[in-house]
């Protein structure tokens, strides 16, 4: 896990120094185009004070190093301000839209998956496959503008932001974070789609396969009471391959967030990311890319512990003799 | 002829379980009669895919049944399982209790995400007022009677860490855990070697004279049959072609069939096998002869009578029935 991270790290850093030019020469074009002329000194101290005259290896060792002795991500360029001061909020408001999507990826995919499973051929069946079909298929950005659309021409209903205007900069309340749970919803659900529409095939598909498995009619010919039975052995082992999703889902999960959010503007870490990478603001976007890293490392761990837990088929390293 | 003075314990008749397919329609069991008593064994023997199982399975109702009842005489009142809605509750409480199976695959008839022994306990908290710790108890109990060795250790095993003899055992015991009145025993002894089956029939045999318990024993091995089976059903296609004693059946097998099922036994001396000799290959399911089915097969056949019409049942006498055209029928 440790070992992982520190690979992670020096790839980020090599993929955020990969785009020809860096901060300055995209600022000073920047000025230049707007007619503001720098002269050589001032970009030259400018270059030293953000080490950029020095070889990247060296920016990367300082980088790591602070990070690891400091908890200090370093500076952003384009804001003048500790990256970690910059993304602290918007990190915790992604992770959080993350959360929920996965809450709702897991609980409404499952529900849906084994309904349809259960009642196979039905309407409901037929109904939840297509609009499956759909959720799959529909980038979720696309989804939230369509909802957006249809909410504000609908209703008047104008869905935008996470926090109602009397929040938006007030300090952390209960309250607020009231407010936050009223909102954050709907992004999360717009992020989940096409997560929860995976699931509802995976589940369906397993359960279908479980259902007619022999141990499930075993445990009928005991007497189990058919709900019991259904929770407890075919639903129980169909799970497994659903759990071992969730580490591999929170990459594109975050990606999604990212694209949900310059849309719904959110004040999340996804359009910060996007601003970082085209600004080349390097040690923002390379913290922003190195802790969302870091999360799907550990989402992995956590799935693979869940996976471990629920299935001693792989606890025991076996895989069937 | 009445069933008075007799001790019944279930009685088929006429079941049929039919599957419909893309391909077409199983009719698996089309039609099968019996009935079984109270501390007797019934065989059934047959080919592979003559519906054995099927036979076996619906009389639990675990699949749908198509037609025929199923009839079980519980203190002088008679119950007709095939009217019962699956998912009942009444039938819940004679699945595993009053008529329990021991299923063909042992592999696959355990969960491979639950212990062994939470399977067995299971059954047994069902079914019997005990709590966990003594249900436990019971298990290993089981376990122990039907030869495992560690019994305690055998209940927190997972069946891929067990073999198919251990879990065909293990299957034996949950079985029989809540001594049910009716054993259904699907090719329960195949996957052990000959000295377990041996200890497994005798087991078998001793519960039966305890308990009174009836075995439905489906096997292919004409030799467990010799030993085991009070009464004999040979199925053929989803049906019983004759139904004898076990020594009329073997001194004086009337249905073409099953002589050339009782020829296929090897020699004294040497284990029964496989019915593999005997000529012609079973008809494929969907595509079935007219006539009597095993007309095609058949060294009796008779032109125009056996392909033209099923036969109907004979009774030889009271308690030996066959359908061929050589003892009439038509
Ligand atoms: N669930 C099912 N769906 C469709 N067809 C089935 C099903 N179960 C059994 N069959 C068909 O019913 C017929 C009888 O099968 P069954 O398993 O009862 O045979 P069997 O006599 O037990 O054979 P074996 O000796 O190999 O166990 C076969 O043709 C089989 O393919
Ligand atoms: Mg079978």
């Amino acid at each position: 896990m440790i070992p992982l991270i520190l690979i992670l790290a020096i790839l980020v850093f090599i993929i955020i120094e990969l785009p020809p030019g860096d901060f300055l020469t995209v600022y000073v074009e920047k000025l230049k185009a707007s007619g503001v002329m720098m002269d050589e000194t001032a970009i030259e101290r400018l270059s030293r004070q953000y080490a950029l005259d020095k070889p990247g290896y060296i920016r990367c060792y300082t980088w790591l190093k602070n990070i690891i002795t400091r908890g200090d991500f370093g500076r952003s360029f384009q804001w003048d301000k500790p990256v970690l001061d910059l993304i602290k909020e918007r990190l915790a408001l992604s992770v959080a839209i993350s959360l929920f999507s996965t809450i709702f990826v897991m609980t409404i995919g499952f529900a849906i998956g084994v309904f349809s499973a259960v009642r196979q051929y039905s309407a409901f069946d037929y109904i939840f496959t297509f609009v499956g079909f759909i959720g799959v298929s529909i980038p979720g950005f696309l989804l939230a503008l369509l909802l957006m659309w249809f909410l504000y021409s609908r209703f008047g209903i104008y869905i935008s932001g996470l926090f109602s205007p009397e929040f938006e900069d007030a300090p952390w309340s209960f309250a607020k974070f009231l407010d936050l749970l009223k909102h954050i919803w709907l992004p999360a659900l717009v992020v989940a789609v096409s997560g929860i529409a995976g699931n509802i095939r995976t589940m369906r598909a397993n359960l279908l396969d479980e259902l007619k498995r022999p141990y499930v009619m075993v445990a009928r010919s005991k007497g189990v009471a058919e709900r019991k039975l259904l929770f407890k052995y075919p639903i129980r082992v169909a799970v497994s391959p659903m759990l071992s999703t969730i580490g591999w889902t929170l990459p594109s999960l975050f990606s999604g967030e990212a694209l949900a959010s310059i849309v719904l503007n959110l004040p999340t870490i996804g359009p910060m990311l996007m601003q970082a990478l085209m600004a080349q603001d390097m040690y923002l976007a390379g913290s922003i890319i190195l802790i969302l890293g870091s999360l799907t490392l550990l989402g992995t761990l956590i799935s693979d512990i869940l996976l471990a837990w629920a299935d001693p088929r792989i606890r025991y390293g076996e895989s069937g003799r | 002829m009445t069933n008075q003075g007799e001790n019944i314990f279930l009685e088929v008749k006429n079941l049929k379980t039919h599957f419909h397919l893309d391909e077409g329609t199983v009719k698996a069991v089309d039609g099968v009669s019996f009935k079984m008593k109270k501390g007797k064994t019934f065989g059934v023997v047959g080919e592979s895919g003559c519906g054995k199982s099927v036979t076996a399975r619906s009389i639990l109702r675990l699949e749908e049944v198509t037609d025929g009842e199923i009839i079980l005489h519980r203190n002088g009142e008679t119950l007709d399982l095939a009217k019962m809605p699956a998912t009942s509750e009444e039938l819940r409480k004679i699945r595993g209790k009053e008529i329990s199976m021991i299923f063909q695959e042992p592999m696959t008839a355990f969960s491979p995400v639950h212990t062994i022994g939470s399977q067995i306990e299971e059954a047994i908290l069902l079914h019997q007022d005990v709590d966990q710790e003594e249900a436990r108890k019971i298990a290993a109990e089981g376990l122990r009677r039907v030869g495992i060795p560690k019994p305690e250790e055998r209940l927190d095993s997972y069946s891929f860490e067990l073999s198919g003899g251990m879990l065909q055992r293990a299957m034996i015991s949950m079985a029989i855990s809540c001594n049910p009145n009716l054993l259904i025993a699907d090719e329960p002894t195949t996957a052990l070697d000959v000295t377990i089956q041996a200890q497994i029939l005798d087991l078998l045999l001793q519960l039966q004279e305890e308990l009174g318990m009836a075995i439905m024993l489906i096997t292919h091995d004409m030799g467990v049959v010799a030993e085991m089976a009070d009464e004999v059903a040979v199925m053929y296609l989803g049906k019983i072609v004759e139904l004898a004693p076990v020594e009329k059946l073997f001194y004086d097998p009337k249905h073409p069939y099953t002589r050339a099922l009782l020829k296929s036994i090897p020699k004294v001396g040497v284990k029964a096998n496989r019915l593999e000799s005997i000529e012609g290959m079973v008809p494929d399911p969907y595509n079935l002869p007219k006539g009597c089915k095993f007309h095609p097969r058949c060294p009796s056949y008779i032109e125009g009578v056996c392909d033209a019409a099923e036969p109907s049942e004979v009774e030889i006498d009271s308690e030996h029935r066959v359908s061929c055209f050589l003892y009439g029928g038509r």
